[in-house]
């Protein structure tokens, strides 16, 4: 088997690539995961994965650095992404898209069914919590949605997440703060009930005084 | 510092690239505030809840695909670079386009001058000189067209139009 940078050219002549198979299979349902949080359409999202691997396959570096590596996948998923909206919008503009769109907008987030509420009390309280944290992160603005879910659910910091959006860090802060505060608001229900300390606003309480 | 501010602070400590005195200032702030306690309770909250969230499965045959798909690019990707290497020494504009386009260059300057003429003096436009601008504007889209045109052509031909970028699409 002779050794050429990422790749191997078997005795057969075939030519096998361990760096992109331990990569795939690193990173795949993450990818998945992604493209599915930000397309919010099962058919978007499995076009969008493949379209981001295929890129991934063409413009592999001989030289992969696993410390660098997930970003720079997660920038071509985003990147391909924001070109899939631009495209979109202007089919949209000429009306070509109007159908699909209404079509999507009635789409929940079907992603497994709803589990039954019967096995234990904290189990089905974390899933039902689960599926309306999903709901609501479907619902938030698309901005808001791509820096929530680089930093929640794919584990980004937020310096990587604006190299990655190539968006300064103080509105990836901004986005990220106006995410979490739309959360709050739509999930009350788990949250706190107030009790009987007074709920001022500290910074307020004493500008009055 | 406002509660804002903590509260973005709160966000920000997840990163866990805070400075010391950030985070004494949280704790002192979050102590005496009920707000902003709350707030770091409920953000607790919404990444418990994310944990649970329910996780996009992959189907198997999408992933098998994909694979494969990404294999046979990485394959072909240099017999494509060789198709190209090939096509590149041709492209140069050849010479009977420039033959072509330099008479039209010819024409183009010698019309330009009288309407350039008509326009400083302030004249109002003669017929004559609407045709010379239309033919020059005709000119000037073929000038920069034609180049494009040819290439199109010439992928067209040697049967690897599209192939570097579209063969990604299909």
């Amino acid at each position: 088997m002779e050794n050429d940078g990422s790749k191997f050219v078997h005795d057969t002549g075939q030519i096998i690539h361990p760096a992109f198979d331990d990569l795939y299979e690193k990173y795949q349902n993450a990818v998945f995961g992604f493209a599915y949080y930000l397309t919010q359409n099962r058919g978007d999202a499995e076009d969008l994965f493949q379209e981001a691997w295929l890129r991934i396959a063409k413009k592999l570096p001989d030289e992969v650095n696993m410390k660098s590596i997930k970003a720079w996948i997660f920038t071509i998923v985003a990147n391909l992404h924001r070109d899939e909206l631009r495209k979109k919008r202007i089919r949209r503009l000429f009306f070509l898209q109007k159908a699909m769109s209404l079509e999507k907008e009635n789409s929940a987030f079907p992603v497994v069914p709803e589990k039954p509420v019967s096995i234990n009390s904290d189990e089905a309280y974390l899933t039902n919590m689960g599926r309306d944290i999903a709901q609501a992160v479907a619902r938030l603005p698309d901005q808001q949605r791509r820096v929530f879910v680089l930093k929640e659910i794919a584990d980004f910091k937020q310096a990587e997440i604006s190299n990655i959006l190539k968006i300064p860090l103080g509105t990836v802060k901004s986005l990220m703060y106006r995410a979490v505060c739309r959360l709050r608001r739509e999930l009350r229900k788990y949250h706190k009930k107030s009790n009987n300390k007074e709920e001022v606003k500290c910074d307020v309480k004493t500008s009055s005084v | 510092m406002r509660c804002k501010d903590i509260e973005r602070l709160i966000i920000d400590s997840s990163d866990k690239d805070l400075s010391s005195e950030e985070l004494s200032a949280i704790e002192k702030h979050v102590a005496h505030c009920a707000l902003c306690a709350r707030f770091r309770d409920d953000l607790k909250k919404i990444r418990m809840g994310v944990k649970a969230m329910p996780q996009p499965v992959l189907p198997p045959d999408l992933a098998q695909k994909t694979r494969l798909r990404c294999h046979a690019e990485m394959n072909r990707e240099p017999a494509a670079a060789r198709k190209i290497d090939q096509v590149t020494p041709s492209e140069t504009i050849p010479k009977y386009v420039w033959v072509a386009l330099l008479p039209l260059i010819f024409l183009t300057m010698i019309l330009i001058v009288p309407v350039f003429k008509e326009i400083r003096l302030d004249q109002t436009l003669t017929f004559a000189s609407v045709v010379a601008l239309t033919i020059i504007i005709q000119n000037a889209v073929m000038l920069l067209f034609a180049p494009i045109l040819i290439r199109r052509y010439r992928w067209k031909k040697q049967g690897t139009r599209g192939l570097p970028m579209n063969a990604n699409a299909t």
